[in-house]
């Protein structure tokens, strides 16, 4: 039978965590938006209470926290900063650094995995080019073996993370092409120390999401030695798949969480504000969107935590990964959507006030569209892939 | 030191509905740990952890129905072991749902009894539901040990006593008190800690042990209602809607000043 039910242990988790993230993060939300920075008492925090890195194993410094958990942490710190920019912060470390955590050799793993789960480093993914994103097999920064070495030379683009890495140390799981003739079939993963000499990067100045930075990154002869190599040898995309179908579960979590603090913010807002001597609360052209938002965020939150579920179910050797990712894109596909279009609702509610900064709507809305307009895999993408099942590979529009 | 800590699982007074002049809506409300109970684990664990000994929670389940509230009891239970309490025994029967203060002092005192011997019980000065405050004390009165009540500081030395902080009105009071003995806890004594994941992912180890009234050896249904509730209502809350219209703040203060005076609230 079917049960929809968290277990005592996650709803404790919940919380514990709410209430920690009411006292170290909440109160800080704007101020991460305007100084464009998450404190580094709140990293600390996060760090001391476990949730950097929860999902490693414990041996490479996290809890071997199930994903169902990692969703639960994720929703929870986007409620408290619904820019998402701690959200984004915490899910990289968890999605990318499981890829390292499962796949790289173990005292790579363990060095890199523990000082970010302190707080120490951090730990990215760098896949996007200048010229191709979800186009991995078309990527063109390369690695060529040395002897005991890779040198990479190519540039990455749109990378999150990119300052905090440089603040904190740490790196990033890299794609790259090892046999460029082979497409999908020639991309290997390295793990590449933000401080490797031969890297130059800059920056973007993103609408949201402005506490944690995005930028770009060159590489000029970045020599790596082997270990710092992930799977095998022209393996990656499997891993670089993985990946993406860890992060996009979070991802949809993490707009999913924003939206619903706005949700009750805007219930809030037209309870409490007065006009034609009644609340705004009573209008049913304010009450019946409010409504059909919050049945619109449920039925995502459902498809989210199936997703986290079946990941865990890959996780302990119950599905296969296909089975996560089916349900990771149906998610992804519904959750920044579905969260945008909710948060313009609760923006018309609240009028010319919540088109201001003293409202946090506006925050959450800039937020929230990073990843409606892209990250993880666009919208579309998640149509294709899911697409690739219903209606089979040979009707794929790019084949 | 061997202390244990009393923990009620309360009604979210956050989720209690009701109408006003009609009784709340008890069994549609969520419960969780009362909060000033959080204090008392907090103080015993942190006992335990400067003098040695062990921490055991204890609570009887007063809100039925049981089928639902035994789930929440569970989790109360597990972040209190999160919280660093090494076992947690719960008195979970349907005769002890509703039941008054002097029977949950009796229950209480009979699971002390068995899971014992302790050196101190704390306990929070009041559960946020109903705040009668009365189970400590009520408590103390069973086992026939001395009671400190709303203690906001427990130093505890050497020898068979603590040294206990009153904040009585406008003084400061210092008791030393004989173990064993009863100890309530008021909020300001200290901050319950926030337990980490790995804290929550251990407590799954800890031991969580539920006990009938027959297992205490104690009466069965129809006991425990020496005080019965006749009725629980909702106040009648209804806005005037005054407007008060003013050219200057002054002028505005003089005419709520009026309007209250009027309304006989000063």
């Amino acid at each position: 039978m079917v049960d929809f039910s968290f277990s005592e242990e996650e709803e404790v988790f919940r919380q514990s965590l709410r209430d920690l993230l009411a006292e170290i993060l909440a109160p800080r939300a704007r101020e991460i938006d305007t100084e464009r920075r998450i404190p580094d008492d709140v990293i600390r925090a996060l760090a001391d209470n476990g949730i950097l890195c929860m999902t490693m194993k414990p041996e490479h410094g996290g809890s071997g926290a199930s994903w169902v958990l990692g969703t639960i942490a994720i929703e929870e710190i986007a409620r408290a900063d619904p820019s998402v920019a701690t959200a984004v912060f915490v899910l990289v470390e968890n999605s990318w650094g499981k890829i390292l955590d499962l796949y790289g050799r173990d005292d790579v793993a363990r060095e890199v995995l523990s000082a970010a789960a302190r707080g120490e480093g951090f730990v990215g993914i760098n896949s996007t080019e200048p010229q191709s994103g979800s186009d991995v097999a078309g990527f063109t920064t390369r690695a060529v073996r040395d002897g005991d070495h890779w040198v990479i030379n190519g540039e990455k683009a749109f990378i999150s993370g990119i300052a905090e890495a440089q603040r904190l140390g740490g790196g990033y799981i890299t794609v790259v092409k090892t046999r460029p003739e082979a497409g999908s079939r020639g991309i290997t993963l390295f793990y590449v120390p933000i401080d490797a000499p031969g890297i130059t990067v800059g920056f973007y100045e993103d609408m949201g999401r402005n506490g944690l930075s995005t930028g770009w990154m060159k590489l000029k002869d970045v020599r790596i030695p082997d270990e710092y190599r992930i799977g095998e040898v022209d393996q990656g995309f499997k891993l670089a798949m993985e990946g993406f179908n860890r992060a996009r579960i979070f991802v949809s979590a993490g707009c999913l969480g924003s939206a619903e603090a706005m949700l009750e913010y805007t219930a809030e807002y037209a309870r409490n504000r007065v006009v034609f001597n009644r609340p705004l609360a009573k209008f049913e052209g304010i009450q019946f969107p409010l409504v059909d938002a919050w049945t619109e965020l449920e039925a995502t939150k459902l498809m989210i935590y199936k997703a986290a579920w079946a990941m865990d179910q890959y996780d302990a050797g119950r599905a296969t990964l296909w089975e996560a990712a089916r349900w990771a894109a149906m998610a992804k596909l519904l959750a920044p959507e579905r969260s945008v279009d909710a948060i313009k609702e609760f923006m018309k509610v609240a009028g010319a006030y919540g088109y201001t900064k003293d409202s946090p709507l506006e925050m959450a809305f800039r937020g929230v569209m990073s990843y409606f307009v892209g990250a993880e895999g666009g919208q579309n993408i998640m149509r294709l892939i899911l697409a690739r099942e219903l209606v089979g590979k040979e009707n794929l529009p790019y084949k | 030191m061997d202390v244990a800590a009393l923990v009620k699982l309360a009604l979210d007074v956050e989720g209690l509905r009701a109408e006003p002049g009609e009784a709340p809506r008890v069994d549609q409300a969520p419960t969780k740990v009362s909060e000033i109970d959080l204090n008392a684990v907090e103080e015993a664990v942190s006992i335990r952890e400067r003098v040695g000994g062990s921490v055991t929670a204890f609570s009887v389940l007063n809100w039925g129905p049981l089928s639902r509230r035994m789930r929440e009891a569970r989790e109360a239970a597990k972040r209190v072991l999160a919280m660093g309490a090494d076992r947690f025994v719960l008195v979970a029967d349907e005769a002890a749902v509703g039941a008054d203060t002097g029977f949950t002092a009796a229950a209480l005192a009979a699971a002390l009894r068995a899971r014992g011997p302790f050196d101190l019980v704390l306990a929070g000065e009041g559960t946020e539901d109903s705040f009668g405050g009365l189970v400590p004390g009520r408590l103390a009165q069973e086992l026939g040990w001395p009671y400190v009540p709303y203690a906001d500081g427990v130093e505890v030395g050497g020898g068979g006593s603590v040294r206990v902080r009153r904040a009585v009105g406008d003084f400061e009071e210092v008791v030393e008190v004989d173990l064993p003995a009863v100890i309530s806890v008021t909020q300001e004594i200290n901050k319950p800690r926030i337990p980490t994941l790995m804290q929550i992912l251990q407590a799954g180890k800890k031991p969580l042990e539920v006990l009938s009234l027959s297992d205490l050896g104690l009466p069965g249904p129809g006991a425990g209602r020496g005080v019965r509730v006749s009725s629980v209502v909702s106040p009648r809350v209804e806005r005037r809607g005054v407007v008060i219209e003013a050219e200057s703040p002054r002028e505005a203060a003089e005419r709520l000043v009026e309007e209250l005076r009027r309304a006989g609230v000063i």
